[in-house]
């Protein structure tokens, strides 16, 4: 009843991050804080981030569908144990996969690359980004603004 | 109006943009508290219009313009007439339900408000019937609170305390948008009257749906959209009462209103000429004088037994499903809200859109009621007057469908 293309969008792997959601939790004593609002539909992610001599420790908070969970918590075990220029790289390259029809490369983006079917549902490409605009201002230190979707 | 009226099974027949695949399936459109769609009656209403006697009203200057300014007159009867109001004057055309209650907050309440007043918005309103009174409220240094729900349903007995206080203002929705829920404005009305406070009702759900008469009501202003009601985007109205009418500021100024300008000052067209600046939406009113006739040939009364049977059957089959909740009680209109436990609305929209069926998923632009229940968003289903139970059928087997795909 359902095509291949949103089988492979609510895919095991998605599900999983989306109900189990990795580094769900509250940051002790964190650097810096982000969050992130989807004004569209009521998603709210917030981001903790702590720098241990070098490594970016990462962690998030809040509530989503499952695109927006999973896309948030595949991102933070991907980052977990990196430096930022990796992490800050790492977000390029997912920003890229979601905005363009190359093929994604695993070995740039490991698990992530099962987000990849979100780019032919345009109105999920938000939910998808949710927490990567919150972790790439969260590690960049300006909490100036409420990162948004919008 | 005839006696003879319409067979109301038969009324998605005139609405073509039902009858299409999307995504391969056939469409079943559950969205209707957004938006309703227009039937081919109010479209050649507007086409034949467009054909052969648009021009502007300004003055009735030729004979275009006179077949214009005769049909907004007709449109703005008709409208006085379906909603009950006591005078045509009454009645002022608007764009939308949240231009109306924007130019009520501001035309009359901006005005006279001050620190030592209270405005009453409730816990249940529509963004649209919120907003503008926080931000009246800022500009004026008056109190904004809010009538909180208790359960499911306003807390009137909090309500009841509160008029000791003599509020300015009620802030209400005959039908909450998410809930589905109509309110007993009869009963609220009197009461708040009784103590003198005014009553600004959003009626966006309910014109069309529900019976509404305005006069009968008491109310002090009524404010609506057409495009909830089968006309199209675009047009709206506001209702109030004559003697409000004389009391407002022009809130938008500009062509249309005004008696004399000169460079050091003008004047305005008093009562309801004053609030329709700029060039009216003429079409718009043709199409929702066409949505009133189209409606009128079933009935109300018609169209309410149908859609609160089918919200009914709805309600019955998803309050039978362990894995999601219904938000608010058995007593509902034309929509039932839901959440499930699993599965997220924006997850379950998209899935269910991908079996041709349209419902919504989000907040509704009602934050403040959704967060009263301890969530961020749900999924609607909504029905008007031509929604058939088959669609409900549809609808209930597409969710089974999804729930299966995500192992739920």
């Amino acid at each position: 009843m359902f095509s291949d293309d949103i089988r492979a969008l609510y895919q095991e792997m998605i599900l999983d991050h989306g109900r189990s959601p990795r580094y769900f939790y509250e940051l002790e004593s964190p650097d810096n804080t982000m969050e992130g609002f989807n004004p569209v539909c009521g998603d709210q992610v917030k981001i903790f981030v702590k720098d241990v001599d070098g490594v970016i420790k990462s962690s998030f908070a809040g509530s989503g569908c499952a695109i927006s969970m999973a896309a948030t918590s595949l991102l933070l075990e991907a980052a977990q144990g990196r430096d930022k220029a990796y992490v800050l790289q790492l977000i390029e390259y997912y920003r890229e996969m979601l905005t363009n029809d190359l093929e994604p490369l695993e070995e740039k983006l490991g698990k992530l690359v099962v987000l990849a079917g979100v780019r032919s549902y345009p109105s999920r490409i938000k939910c998808a980004t949710l927490g990567c605009h919150a972790l790439k201002l969260a590690i960049e230190n300006d909490n100036s603004i409420v990162a948004t979707t919008e | 109006m005839s006696v003879f009226k319409r067979d109301i099974e038969t009324a998605h027949l005139d609405f073509p943009i039902l009858h299409q695949q999307v995504n391969d399936r056939d469409l079943v459109y559950l969205d209707n508290a957004a938006t309703t769609h227009q039937p081919k009656q109010v479209v050649s209403a507007m086409v034949d219009f467009i054909n052969n006697d648009y021009a502007n009203t300004h003055g009735r200057i030729h004979t275009l313009s006179e077949r214009s300014q005769d049909r907004l007159n007709l449109g703005r009867a008709k409208v006085a007439a379906f909603i009950g109001a006591k005078d045509v004057d009454e009645v002022c055309f608007s764009y939308s339900a949240t231009y109306g209650l924007n130019l009520v907050a501001q035309a009359y309440f901006a005005n006279r408000l001050t620190a030592d007043d209270i405005v009453l918005v409730s816990e249940m309103e529509h963004h649209s019937n919120f907003l503008p009174w926080q931000r009246v409220c800022e500009q004026t240094g008056a109190k904004l609170e809010i009538v909180p729900m208790l359960n499911d349903a306003l807390d009137l007995d909090w309500l009841e305390q509160k008029l000791a206080q003599k509020p300015a203002v009620l802030a209400i929705s005959h039908v909450s948008n998410v809930l589905g829920l109509a309110n007993p404005l009869a009963e609220i009305i009197q009461m708040v009257h009784n103590n003198g406070t005014l009553v600004v009702v959003d009626g966006a759900q309910a014109v069309g749906h529900v019976e509404v008469n305005v006069a009968k009501l008491d109310c002090d202003f009524y404010v609506f959209s057409g495009h909830k009601m089968y006309a199209p985007t675009g047009v709206g109205v506001v209702y109030a009462k004559k003697i409000h009418w004389q009391q407002m500021i022009p809130w938008v100024v500009g062509g249309g209103m005004v008696e004399k300008v000169s460079l050091h000052g003008s004047t305005f067209f008093s009562g309801i000429e004053g609030f329709e600046a700029g060039t009216k939406n003429i079409i718009g009113v043709v199409g929702l004088s066409a949505a009133i006739d189209y409606i009128e040939s079933f009935g109300v009364e018609k169209i309410h037994k149908h859609e609160i049977e089918l919200a009914a059957y709805l309600y019955d089959n998803l309050s039978k499903d362990t894995r999601l909740k219904i938000l608010g009680g058995s007593n509902r209109s034309a929509l039932v809200s839901f959440v499930m436990d699993k599965i997220h609305p924006h997850d379950l929209v998209m899935l269910l859109d991908q079996q041709g069926v349209a419902c919504r998923g989000g907040h509704h632009c009602a934050q403040p009621l959704l967060k009263h229940y301890g969530i961020t968003s749900s999924t609607r289903v909504s029905c008007a007057m031509y929604t058939t139970k088959q669609d409900i059928d549809k609808f209930l087997t597409s969710l089974s469908i999804v729930c299966e795909m995500l192992d739920v």
